[in-house]
């Protein structure tokens, strides 16, 4: 009888003191945040690199595979990316550097013949010199016919790549193709692992691609926990020197909430922070946060097949009713700047003298107006007895997108717009919208640009049928830019057409362009060197050091 | 009961393969292909269309199931379409993680739900029976990933006692202090509901027990109240309890769905989930069907079980 | 067939209910004696008429934003504060619980009419009928629930109808068990047979004459059923399944409880909605255990 009396005392103590603690925490504790407000005053403590310790990085996405010729998703990008190293690389300023190649291509006048020169003594992480015949291999896995990847698209320009000897590569295009630089940066795969596997059969070669992967990149792979971590150690040997940190270990987390509760506890080192999360992670001591301007651009995409959508005054009253500024001010927390055409500020195709829409509802209901539109009795815009009604959709894993569906929703319901948000799974969402259904009327969605500018893929109407273009946009003049764009390699000549794309696109409004989102990475104190890349998640790791 | 338990067990083929067009059926029928699920401008038509192609994708429904059928019963699952691995290696590398998970959840349930069960029973309408009877009903009206996050809350982030998730500390090597460690707030977190519900199924199994005549009959002849209860009374009242283990089962994979989410514990729950939302259709089917044949061996051992433990039940 | 003897019939009826009213008064009487289940009747009452009146309470519109009130505390213009789209909290609660109690009631009334119908038919016919029923059943029952609902709330769009269904054609395995079994013992009781001598058809004698004998156990079963769904309906939505915005449910409410930002700036927000439901779940588990006791004849007052 005491026994259990006192076993109920202790269950009762423990609620209350759960009840207490969670209390506590979730009060803001003011003083706390000021001190923590005084603390981001102090510099960094700045100093030589020095060479040692492990870093931990949290991520949600668990790669597949390390072989870039065959990935799809970012997290096994981030992987090869520290493991294997390519003829060149995209910097942060997104020209394109060489990396194994001692410079940049050199292209013949006629812009067919791309040729790299290789630095010597590059090493494998199995102590076997990269040399062309590597490069040689692995680009005519590409062009080989039994290759399973999906990449197979991209080189369809490309003729043949050949050794001219041991450090030099020849790469022989069909017809002149700008793109081409991007491409030059795959992951080198050795060939003396390799060689001798068939082409068709590589795909599978489990005990290349997940259990051993070898390249020539900063880090060694060392051993995958599946679902938990993954951890990779410095390649003594790296050509540009030794890593300074001795290690790179991925925490595998579910979602976003794990990573950021795993920050504050100090159990990961660095996170792609969520824009959502940002006030939290503020108050975190321990905790820099860098941010930069994502490559990528949110829209709501308009079915250009729905009689609804046909007048480019509908099109452009829509994006003056919508206040941009306000939702990148409000749910984007300011970290986002208000976009007008579909290319990223950061690209060198940037064109910053384009049409603008910006909030003016007394404007869109004048185009309107104009349009045939005019309010009804239910204040609801009428033409020809129709209704101006649709639906809105978004896929619901992204809340932010979400969110927006809701907003616009309000923001049309002001000027006598009816729209219904609606949310669906991603691949149902995707199979919905994508051909040969195009069943929606309108989608809040986002693009994570290319690092080629190359429009061709979105807006040409080639693409219409059975690409990416599915909200049916057909343009003769953005048709030919697409067609002409890729065969100008004089980056100048070449971003002044795009110029031309860019403002056609911005006054035609198929899509209303909403933001460009800024991309944040929330750091540990201790890592210092960290380059914050638009693209690339582990960029020039070998760089970062711990001040531990 | 020999025959009964073959009986039983020839049954289920028939019932398992009834689920197995019933889900592929379902799985075929959503939206979304494997493939197209990322919208990447970098990659071509033509690279979609080969890689269909290469999964069978575009073979008509049937001739995929009839494929899948006579891969499955030459005990081949299959490979994984996103992941690339096999999908037996997929399941075996997080199973031995979910089943940890189950038999300590099963464990925590069992030691508190039982005994509380019972003293509530033999103390009936004492302060101690409301407690227990509130606490549980408290139990099962919390919504579990609410609980779970509020846990997480106070004792991995403010108190630092428990680590946030995860199955061990990073990189280890085998500790069992740390397992524990790590394991005691997600098992109590999957406990809970069960927990609730056995204490409540306890309570009520005993007091019919305790109210019987034979029980009465040893009070009357002056055995100890505790014998009376645990010798007599315990072992009559458990009967119904453990034909409910056998039930719950299955739902502790499902249950465990969301406790891995919340604690980042690599299982099958959650490699179900993922392979949903990737239509990755060997994975699906081969949970789906693990799933189904520990439900129906689930339902056989508690019949089995209340067979063996009640001598009054004929086959 | 005779007057008469349907007249007897007719008389034997109004005994069996006169027993029944007086069953009725015993079963109101005891249930009252139940404290916790009274409190809980009383609570989810309150509960649902504020719910069912939210169109005229609610200060606000529930889908009203104000970007730039976001997150705001509980305050004099908004009771309970605003989420992250500076929509009030309160009405949103309110409207939400309309979505949730929908949701469980609609769904309990499936799973049950579904269940009985097919637990009476298999119960009264026996034989061939309930061998097929009950393999049936085992089928629906083998297959693990979470996963389908899982694929076919993925699959068809999640709005609160397909929510519904799915609950219902999953869940009545359970309901049809016990009223098979009901029915297997009651089958053979003499106003039964008496019902078949006269000629009574089928539909009649299930319906009007073993059903309301069977439903006690059911009642119990349908009244847990409820907060079961309303809870079923809030793991979906972790699981991003749930309800989908901008209709509120107190379901996709408490989601935002896994935002680490909201559980520190704002932890009123997905506090109120876990509290509704606890405390709705709460109130349906007492009334049922409440119904249980005084339902069950076996259970002896002290």
């Amino acid at each position: 009888m005491k026994a259990t009396k006192s076993i109920f005392i202790l269950v009762n103590l423990i609620f209350m003191l759960f009840m207490f603690l969670t209390a506590c925490g979730t009060t803001p504790e003011d003083t706390d945040t000021a001190e923590r407000g005084a603390d981001e005053e102090v510099d960094e403590p700045t100093g030589d690199p020095q060479y040692g310790g492990t870093i931990v990085l949290g991520t949600s996405g668990e790669p597949v595979i390390f072989n870039a010729l065959y990935h799809q998703d970012s997290a096994s990008a981030d992987v090869t990316d520290l493991i294997f190293a390519g003829l060149t690389y995209t910097d942060e300023s997104l020209e394109v550097q060489p990396h194994i190649a001692k410079d940049n291509a050199e292209i013949s006048d006629d812009g067919l013949e791309w040729t790299f020169e290789l630095q010597e003594g590059v090493l494998f992480h199995d102590g076997e010199e990269l040399t062309a015949h590597d490069v040689v291999f692995t680009y005519n896995i590409f062009l080989h016919e039994d290759y399973t990847g999906p990449r197979a698209g991209s080189f369809t320009s490309l003729e043949s790549v050949e050794a001219v000897d041991d450090y030099t590569v020849k790469f022989t295009l069909r017809e002149p193709d700008a793109r081409f630089h991007t491409l030059t940066g795959y992951s080198i795969l050795p060939e003396h692992i390799l060689g001798d596997v068939p082409i068709g059969d590589l795909e599978d070669y489990n005990e290349f691609n997940i259990e051993n992967p070898i390249g020539a990149g900063p880090f060694k792979f060392e051993n995958w926990d599946p679902g938990q971590s993954l951890s990779l150690v410095a390649h003594e040997d790296y050509f540009e020197g030794r890593p300074y940190l001795d290690g790179v270990t991925f925490r595998f987390a579910s979602d976003s909430n794990a990573l950021v509760l795993l920050l504050e506890t100090g159990d990961i080192d660095h996170m792609i922070a969520p824009t959502s999360e940002l006030v939290a992670i503020e108050t975190y001591e321990h905790v820099n946060l860098s941010s930069t301007l994502a490559l990528r651009y949110d829209y709501i995409g308009w079915n250009l097949q729905n009689p609804l959508f046909e007048d480019v005054r509908v099109r452009q009253a829509l994006t003056h009713a919508i206040d941009r500024q306000e939702i990148t001010e409000t749910v984007l927390e300011g970290q986002a700047e208000v976009a007008h055409a579909p290319v990223s500020p950061l690209s060198w195709a940037y064109n910053e003298d384009v049409a603008r829409f910006d909030y003016d509802p007394d404007r869109a209901l004048e185009l309107l107006s104009e349009a045939g539109w005019e309010p009804g009795e239910d204040g609801i815009l009428e033409k020809d007895g129709e209704k101006f009604s649709f639906t809105i959709l978004s896929n619901d894993g992204n809340t932010t997108r979400r969110d927006i569906g809701i907003i616009v929703q309000q923001y049309l319901g002001q000027i006598g717009i009816e729209v219904k948000p609606e949310q669906m799974e991603w691949g149902a969402f995707l199979d919905k919208i994508n051909p040969p259904n195009y069943d929606f009327d309108a989608i809040v969605l986002a693009w994570g640009l290319a690092l080629d500018p190359d429009p061709s893929a979105i807006w040409h109407s080639k693409e219409i049928e059975n690409g990416l273009n599915n909200i049916s946009y057909r343009n003769d003049r953005i048709d030919e830019i697409s067609d002409i764009n890729t065969t100008i390699i004089d980056q100048d000549e070449r971003a002044e057409l795009l110029g031309e794309a860019w403002a056609i696109l911005a006054e035609e409004q198929p899509y209303t362009f909403l933001y460009y989102p800024n991309q944040f990475v929330a750091l540990n104190r201790d890592v210092q060197g960290f380059t914050h890349h638009p693209r690339v998640d582990m960029y020039k790791v070998n760089e970062w050091w711990l001040n531990r | 009961m020999t025959t009964y338990i073959i009986r039983r067990l020839i049954m289920m083929i028939p019932i398992l393969i009834g689920i197995s067009i019933l889900s592929f059926a379902i799985m075929y029928a959503a939206p979304g292909k494997p493939t197209v699920l990322n919208l990447d401008p970098d990659i071509s038509v033509e690279d979609r269309e080969r890689q269909m192609e290469r999964l069978g994708l575009n073979d008509p429904a049937h001739i995929q199931y009839l494929r899948w059928m006579g891969n499955v019963l030459q005990g081949d699952l299959g490979n994984s379409f996103t992941r690339k691995q096999p999908v037996t290696q997929l399941i075996m590398d997080r199973l031995p993680n979910t089943i940890i998970l189950m038999v300590v959840s099963t464990f925590l349930a069992v030691i508190i739900a039982i005994p509380f069960g019972v003293l509530s029973a033999t103390r009936q309408y004492s302060k101690l029976d409301y407690g227990v009877t509130f606490t549980s009903f408290i139990g099962l009206a919390t919504p579990n990933f609410w609980l779970g996050l509020m846990l997480i809350m106070v004792f991995s982030v403010q108190l630092g006692w428990t680590p946030v998730g995860g199955v061990s500390t990073l990189g280890s090597e085998f500790n069992l202090l740390d397992r524990i460690h790590h394991i005691i707030l997600p098992a109590f977190v999957l406990a809970t509901a069960d927990m609730a519900g056995l204490t409540r199924y306890t309570r009520s199994s005993m007091l019919e027990v305790i109210n019987q005549d034979y029980i009465r009959t040893a009070r009357a002849k002056g055995f100890r109240e505790r014998t009376v209860v645990y010798k007599h009374g315990l072992r009559n009242g458990l009967i119904p309890i453990i034909t409910i283990f056998g039930l719950m089962l299955p739902t502790f994979i499902g249950g465990s769905v969301v406790v891995e989410t919340l604690f980042s514990w690599p299982g099958i729950g959650k490699l179900f989930i993922d392979a949903t939302f990737e239509r990755d259709y060997p994975v699906i089917m081969a949970i789906t069907m693990f799933a189904a044949v520990l439900t129906v061996i689930g339902n056989l051992i508690a019949d089995i079980l209340y067979a063996i433990m009640d001598p009054r039940i004929e086959y | 067939m005779g007057k008469p003897e349907n007249n007897v019939i007719q008389q034997q009826s109004d005994q069996t209910l006169g027993k029944r009213r007086s069953l009725l008064s015993i079963i109101v009487a005891k249930f009252m004696q139940n404290k916790l289940a009274v409190f809980g009747l009383f609570t989810l009452a309150i509960i649902i008429t504020a719910c069912v009146l939210a169109p005229w309470i609610a200060p606000h519109d529930p889908n009203f934003q104000n970007l730039r009130n976001r997150l705001a505390p509980p305050g004099p213009e908004f009771w309970l504060g605003t989420d992250h789209l500076g929509r009030d909290l309160f009405s949103r609660l309110l409207h939400g619980g309309q979505v949730s109690l929908t949701v469980g009631f609609v769904a309990m009334l499936g799973a049950v009419s579904i269940g009985t119908t097919i637990g009476a038919i298999a119960g009264f016919f026996g034989g061939r009928v309930d061998a097929f029923l009950m393999r049936l059943v085992d089928v629906i029952i083998s297959f693990p629930n979470i996963f389908l609902l899982i694929t076919l709330v993925a699959v068809l769009e999640p709005s609160m109808e397909i929510l519904i269904l799915v609950f219902a054609l999953l869940s009545w395995t359970g309901t049809s068990r016990l009223v098979r079994g009901e029915f297997l013992t009651l089958k053979n009781r003499e106003f039964v047979l008496a019902a078949r001598t006269i000629g009574m058809s089928n539909t009649r004698i299930i319906f009007g004459q073993i059903l309301p004998s069977a439903m006690g156990p059911v009642i119990v079963a349908a009244t847990l059923a409820v907060g079961g769904f309303i809870l079923a309906e809030s793991t979906l939505s972790f699981l991003g399944l749930g309800i989908q915005p901008p209709r509120a449910s107190w379901g996709n409410m408490l989601t935002y409880s896994q935002s680490v930002t909201i559980f520190r700036t704002a932890v009123w927000y997905p506090t109120f909605p876990g509290l509704m439901i606890l405390i709705t779940v709460l109130c349906f588990n007492f009334i049922g255990d409440g119904l249980r006791d005084a339902l069950d004849p076996r259970v002896v007052e002290k």
